[in-house]
């Protein structure tokens, strides 16, 4: 099997991320850590009314989908990745079943599914096609890749992928313990478009977790945001280092990425 | 597709199932066969509201050995139940042997992990207080924590992650491992779907308005909502398994439309039934039997019925299991699958447990009792929160 996919666009959406900014200036900077208080993503398909009733972390991944929508035609299917999945709506339904009355509140609780913002984004855009919701830990970037490409290949369609994740309220933050918010997104196709940013190559290996190379993106792990694991393959993609990055897996095996830049 | 070289010959070696109506495959047939319900009021769980559950008997017994004890919370249980039974462990092991453990993965669905023992710890402490020092998200409600349990326990070093599609996710898991084997990633693939019974699934479906004061009684004209369940099933689909149960075919697809109410007319649900069927390279007519997702509700039963009617036929012989072992949440798509590997093998179209009086406007091949059939291809559906959609198709 022909192991190479298409990436059309990536998108990195945390506080301090301008859309406008080259990539590679972006991850060295370290900029997107900027703490902003009661910093929360506005995503232009949903009406202000709509925004208020999502939580941070769907409200991420939809902005996120949105960027990568146009670079997607309409029957591509999507991955979400998310290691925490909807936790302020968790500790909204927690702190309701301290009560006797345990009165969840009705769209509370259909929102606290993992596949709340996977479902809340196929509505907004109007999406019939296969979406997934998935978690692997802290090695939910491994794995929404891994199920990326599968589905891409096998499928022989075109795969958004939107992985995100944010810090939770208190009393949870002493337990998930993320300081910054921060979503990624990347588009793939199995067909090679003018509009082709790499080509990439993945396969499995046994070999460790690649390091990041810029000082951003070092202080980015520091924040212990899963989505952050990325960012070895974000800087090969924007330019920044060469050659091949290993994501972590699962059981101790890596899935390697051959990048070249197109 | 499945029928690469790498899939062609791919099948279901070995599964386990722990749902109320017992453990395994012979507490199960019996209790198919005779139209028992697991479903009880006698649940014990402090609730504000009456119901009836589907609780596992004996799970409060069950001893998570110690190498992995840091993970003991009600869902790893159900799913060490799971392996205890019908031998389950020991094909594991053997499947481990046999292709290696680097070539094993595993990919569970589940809705809810272990938020269970989280809602308890969070529970116990002052409002404002820090969660305790020894909570650990990765052993409890991670929606990874059960595989990770798993695959901690077993030694597969493959890959692994976790379907979180509320009640589709282990239906949607099922398709992974085929594709993690397919991709020549994997040669064999532990999957399935493990829930508990918590109190914010059951909280929050009330708030819903959707549970039901009775035993719930999908199709029936009566019906009035769900009863929920807690389930694990365990499966290994591997590669060279001729002769054994196989996915045929999967569709998947969203409504696009609401997050908690199908459309009236099931168009999602009858795309994920068509693109099956294709997968599959069958007809609408060469499905024997439909196990309906049939939660219940009003308003899911008939768009089922419809979706049912537009992409297979409105004669097909169908029923529900969940007025036997309730709805089982994430669970629920390889509970259903491994029910649906037991009828193909026994050759029986099992009942619609709780059935009375069949509502017109479902559909009419429904019956309360277990029927003898013999059986070449079943099509199980799977819904969920979200409007996510899929539809598989075993054959024999």
């Amino acid at each position: 099997m022909q192991n190479t996919l298409f990436l059309n666009n990536v998108t990195l959406i945390a506080p301090g991320a301008d859309e406008g900014r080259d990539l590679a200036d972006t991850l060295r900077s370290g900029e997107f850590l900027l703490p902003e208080e009661g910093w929360k993503a506005a995503p232009d398909c949903l009406p202000p009314r709509s925004r208020r009733r999502l939580s941070p972390q769907t409200l991420l991944a939809i902005s996120v989908a949105e960027r990568l929508n146009p670079s997607l035609s309409q029957d591509a299917a999507w991955v979400f990745a998310s290691a925490y999945g909807e936790g302020e709506t968790l500790k909204v339904i927690l702190d309701a079943l301290r009560t006797p009355e345990m009165a969840i509140r009705p769209l509370r609780f259909q929102n606290s599914v993992h596949n709340a913002a996977s479902g809340q984004w196929t509505i907004a855009a109007g999406i019939r096609s296969a979406a997934t919701s998935i978690c692997g830990s802290d090695c939910t970037v491994g794995a929404g890749l891994l199920k990326t490409f599968m589905q891409a290949k096998l499928e022989d369609r075109p795969v958004g992928l939107v992985m995100y994740d944010t810090p939770l309220p208190f009393p949870l933050s002493t337990s998930h313990r993320l300081t910054v918010p921060a979503g990624i997104g990347m588009a793939f196709s199995t067909k090679q478009s003018p509009n082709a940013k790499a080509a990439i190559e993945f396969s499995l290996c046994d070999t460790p977790h690649s390091a990041v190379l810029t000082e951003g993106a070092k202080k980015a792990l520091a924040t212990r945001n899963p989505v952050f694991s990325a960012l070895p393959l974000l800087e090969r993609i924007s330019g920044i280092g060469e050659g091949e990055v290993v994501l972590q897996l699962n059981g101790g095996s890596g899935l390697r990425t051959k990048i070249t830049r197109l | 597709m499945f029928t690469s070289p790498e899939t062609a010959n791919c099948g279901i070696t070995h599964s386990s199932v722990v749902t109320s109506l017992g453990w395994g495959r012979s507490s199960h047939l019996a209790a198919m066969r005779q139209g028992v319900s697991g479903l009880s009021d006698r649940h014990g769980l402090e609730l504000p509201f009456d119901c009836h559950l589907g609780k596992v008997a004996d799970i409060e017994a069950v001893k998570i050995p110690g190498k992995v004890a840091e993970y003991d919370n009600r869902a790893t249980r159900l799913a060490f139940a799971a392996l205890m039974t019908d031998q389950f462990e020991q094909a594991a092991t053997e499947v481990r042997r046999r292709w290696g453990a680097d070539r094993c993965g595993i990919v569970l669905g589940t809705s809810t992990s272990g938020v269970e023992k989280l809602e308890n710890v969070y529970r116990s402490i002052p409002n404002d207080a820090a969660m305790p020092e020894e909570y650990s998200v990765r052993h409890h409600d991670s929606q990874q924590a059960v595989t990770a349990f798993l695959q901690s326990y077993l030694g597969f070093t493959g890959p692994s992650y976790t379907i979180s599609t509320a009640c589709s996710s282990s239906a949607k898991a099922l398709v992974d491992a085929y594709q993690l084997i397919e991709t020549g990633f994997c040669d064999a693939v532990l999957t399935g779907g493990v829930d508990s019974l918590c109190l914010t699934s059951l909280n929050g479906f009330e708030s819903l308005e959707l549970i039901s004061r009775f035993p719930c009684r999908p199709c029936d004209v009566s019906r009035d909502g769900l009863s929920i369940g807690e389930a694990a099933a365990l499966m290994i689909v591997e590669r060279d398994a001729s002769g054994c149960i196989r996915l045929a075919g999967y569709g998947e697809s969203s409504d696009g439309t609401n997050m908690s109410t199908p459309p009236e007319d099931g168009a999602g649900a009858a795309e994920a039934i068509r693109q099956a069927l294709s997968r599959a390279r069958l007809s609408p007519e060469d499905i024997d039997y439909v196990n309906l997702h049939g939660t219940a509700t009003t308003v899911n039963d008939l768009a089922e019925a419809r979706a049912v009617e537009t992409a297979v036929s409105r004669s097909v012989p169908a029923s529900s299991l969940k007025g036997a072992i309730g709805h089982t949440l994430g669970a629920a798509g390889a509970i259903e699958v491994v029910l649906s590997q037991y009828a193909l093998e026994e050759g029986m179209i099992p009942g619609n447990t709780g059935l009375v009086e069949l509502d017109p406007n479902v559909l009419p091949n429904v019956q309360a009792g277990c029927r003898d059939v013999t059986l070449q291809h079943v099509l199980s559906n799977s819904f969920g929160f979200g409007g996510t959609n899929c539809a598989l198709v075993l054959s024999k």
